[in-house]
């Protein structure tokens, strides 16, 4: 099997995932007011959704969700916003309107706030396949918070989600990591897809790594 | 798929999806061509278009399964599936795009939409390219 196949997927991630977390880095001022908007595809099909961070006329994509209805989506955002909030960024729901949060809200806040400044954290997810509940949850051993709460989103979209909301964190600066540690900043810069996971494997015959 | 692989390929996905600037213009555009005829794709596209035809069970098998599909210059001369109405058609466009987001990840895309339809017995032929654009 040719090693340069894999070695040009992980090259590839590495990239891209670099240059997610560097544009989040560079889009993001604590001066700036942002809108966090939530669109549809292009042919409207209400299950395909992009939340997108914007100020004037620029836009950053930051998530993308697959399969899932609106309400769900519009969950997610909001969740986001929270996050955004705690981080010290001002975000809003439009140029008009503010998001609202209710008391549950406020306490998550708060519980973010408190739990961000812990080291060692991950972001992991779990999926109730009975309730159809998903979360989204930071925790470092010794705490949880769930960052997310929704329902009627696919596990493998919740998966992705978790992911990019690890580079966003890593976008700004913060010490997180995925369980399995393929993000982090173990060596005091954001680092995807350590290079000594990937240095002994057997490929399978499409070039992917084999566990 | 084994856990490895999937979790390399749901990295994919999440990194290929953020961090896309853009004005406000949507992520996603569209090109209608009258007719199935001779178009050129860039050669870098190809991978995309094929693979996406290719997971997508028989439809327009025939036209991008020959062999000089690889050429840049890329013949539409037969469809093999075709629906009965345009509104089909374009739910033949939709569940193409939808596919194509989740096995890839990419979000920013052009889609070119090839359509003919048939005055003898109302059919439409449909075919679809998809384009990575830039992020």
């Amino acid at each position: 099997m040719d090693e340069t196949v894999s070695e040009e997927i992980i090259k590839s991630l590495q990239e891209k995932a670099d240059i997610a977390i560097s544009r989040v880095h560079y889009f993001l001022e604590k001066k700036n007011k942002y809108v966090l908007s939530l669109e549809s595809d292009l042919f409207q099909t209400g299950r395909m959704w992009f939340i997108r961070l914007g100020k004037e006329s620029s836009w950053l994509t930051i998530a993308s969700i697959f399969d899932a209805n609106r309400p769900a989506a519009e969950q997610i955002r909001k969740n986001l916003s929270m996050m955004f909030l705690v981080m010290g960024f001002s975000v809003q729901q439009s140029k008009e309107h503010e998001f609202e949060y209710d008391e549950k809200d406020m306490d998550l806040m708060r519980r973010l706030e408190k739990f961000f400044t812990k080291s060692n954290i991950h972001i992991t997810y779990e999926t109730n396949g009975v309730t159809n509940i998903s979360h989204i949850i930071c925790e470092n051993g010794e705490e949880k918070v769930n960052l997310i709460e929704v329902g009627g989103v696919p596990e493998k979209s919740i998966s992705i989600l978790s992911k990019q909301i690890t580079l966003i964190l890593g976008g700004l600066g913060k010490h997180f990591s995925t369980k399995d540690g393929t993000i982090g900043n173990k060596y005091g810069v954001v680092e995807f897809c350590p290079r000594e996971q990937f240095t002994k494997y057997n490929e399978t015959d499409d070039g992917w790594p084999q566990v | 798929m084994d856990g490895r692989k999937s979790n390399l390929t749901e990295w994919l996905t999440a990194a290929s999806a953020i961090g896309i600037q853009s004005d406000s213009s949507p992520l996603i555009h569209r090109v209608d061509y009258d007719g199935l005829k001779v178009t050129k794709f860039r050669k870098e596209n190809q991978f995309l278009c094929y693979a996406m035809i290719r997971n997508n069970d028989n439809l327009v098998k025939n036209i991008f399964c020959k062999e000089d599909f690889f050429e840049q210059t890329v013949m539409i001369n037969t469809v093999e599936r075709s629906v009965y109405n345009d509104r089909e058609a374009e739910e033949v466009v939709k569940s193409l795009m939808l596919d194509f987001i989740r096995k890839t990840g990419i979000i920013h895309m052009k889609i070119h939409v090839f359509k003919k339809i048939f005055s003898s017995n109302s059919k439409v032929a449909v075919a679809v390219f998809i384009e990575e654009l830039p992020s």
